[in-house]
């Protein structure tokens, strides 16, 4: 019984795949050797039954309906490729949507404008009173004449206290 | 634009170069002169009508996508036909994936009793009509498994290298010699045995 490398490169010389070293080794072994010689001569036998083999087959449908499948979806898949390419249309939401937003930061910016405005108090003339929790504070700015005066005055610890003495001056 | 009855007198390469351009009709025209060998081969390879057809359309439909790539380095119809091994490759391994393997599959990949059977002395070729032998070969390539079948059809039909096979099928080229053993083989005892089953 041969072994199996010796089979497999039976099947190889057939299909011309061997080194031609090997090939001639091979030539020899079927010239020699009456089990080779059988294999070589059954694979062959295969490979020249199968030898158009397929020439036989023939689509069983007709031209028209074949080709007709086909292109049918050759246009499906163009359309659904010309669809991915154009951009959709926005929707009603997506429209107010784009609109809002330059009018949103606008609003934004202008409302910024008008604290930071309000802040650095360019008004001249005007007054800022801050009153201190822990004692009673009055601050008066003159823009004007740009001066500052503060009154600083003791809070009233218990009813003992007079009420409404503001004229104490520290 | 050719008139539509034209077409037929054009060879492949200008066909190709007109569909190219988005011409249907030349491409209609490459469907028709190819469908039958797209068809045998797709066929070949799966033994079931249905889906021979379904992944003969697809390779169409693939090639028309893809025309702009065929830069004519070989024909036309080995461009396509091998589009079409592709997808039924793809095709097998899908199924191959929904089953699970046999005794019978496993046995097959180490070879089998095929390996130490006796050489088959009946010569079908000799022995039997073309239409007979055909119809008796595509009963025993039924019944062999996808991988020996598509491997014993990429050797014979598609004529490609044992490492071309190996790159395709994805495996050694050792594996695919030992399938492509097995195959010829068993298809060598199926028709042998064809043979005895019909001899009163």
């Amino acid at each position: 019984m041969m072994d199996q490398e010796t089979q497999i490169k039976i099947q190889a010389f057939l299909d011309g795949e061997l080194a031609e070293n090997e090939a001639r080794k091979i030539t020899a072994l079927i010239a020699r050797d009456r089990e080779a010689a059988a294999l070589h001569a059954e694979l062959k036998n295969t490979r020249r039954a199968l030898a158009g083999a397929e020439q036989g087959i023939t689509l069983p449908e007709s031209r028209d309906f074949y080709w007709s499948k086909i292109r049918r979806q050759i246009e499906q898949l163009d359309q659904s490729s010309q669809l991915q390419s154009v951009p959709a249309a926005p929707s009603f939401w997506e429209s107010v949507n784009r609109l809002l937003k330059p009018v949103s930061a606008l609003a934004i910016v202008v409302l910024l404008g008008m604290m930071v405005f309000n802040l650095t108090g360019s008004d001249s003339g005007s007054d800022l009173l801050v009153a201190s929790s822990d004692m009673d504070t009055i601050t008066f700015r003159d823009d004007s004449d740009d001066t500052t005066f503060v009154w600083f005055a003791d809070k009233p610890e218990n009813d003992v206290a007079n009420v409404g003495d503001d004229t104490t001056l520290n | 634009m050719l008139n539509e009855s034209s077409y037929s007198s054009v060879d492949d390469k200008a066909l190709v170069q007109l569909a190219q351009k988005g011409d249907m009709l030349a491409f209609e025209e490459l469907v028709a002169r190819h469908r039958d060998k797209i068809y045998a081969r797709a066929y070949s390879m799966m033994r079931n009508e249905e889906e021979a057809i379904d992944l003969s359309q697809e390779a169409w439909v693939k090639a028309w996508q893809r025309l702009v790539q065929f830069q004519g380095e070989s024909s036309f119809a080995t461009w396509l036909t091998r589009i079409t091994i592709n997808l039924c490759l793809d095709q097998i391994r899908k199924n191959k994936r929904q089953r699970s393997e046999s005794i019978e599959e496993m046995d097959e990949e180490s070879g089998g009793v095929e390996r130490q059977m006796e050489p088959v002395t009946f010569n079908p070729t000799e022995r039997l009509e073309r239409g007979e032998l055909r119809a008796r070969i595509d009963e025993a390539m039924k019944k062999l498994s996808h991988e020996h079948r598509t491997v014993l059809v990429l050797c014979e039909f598609e004529e490609m290298e044992y490492k071309e096979i190996a790159k395709v099928m994805g495996c050694s080229i050792g594996t695919i010699m030992s399938r492509l053993f097995y195959a010829r083989r068993r298809l060598a005892a199926l028709l042998a045995d064809l043979k005895r089953k019909d001899t009163p």
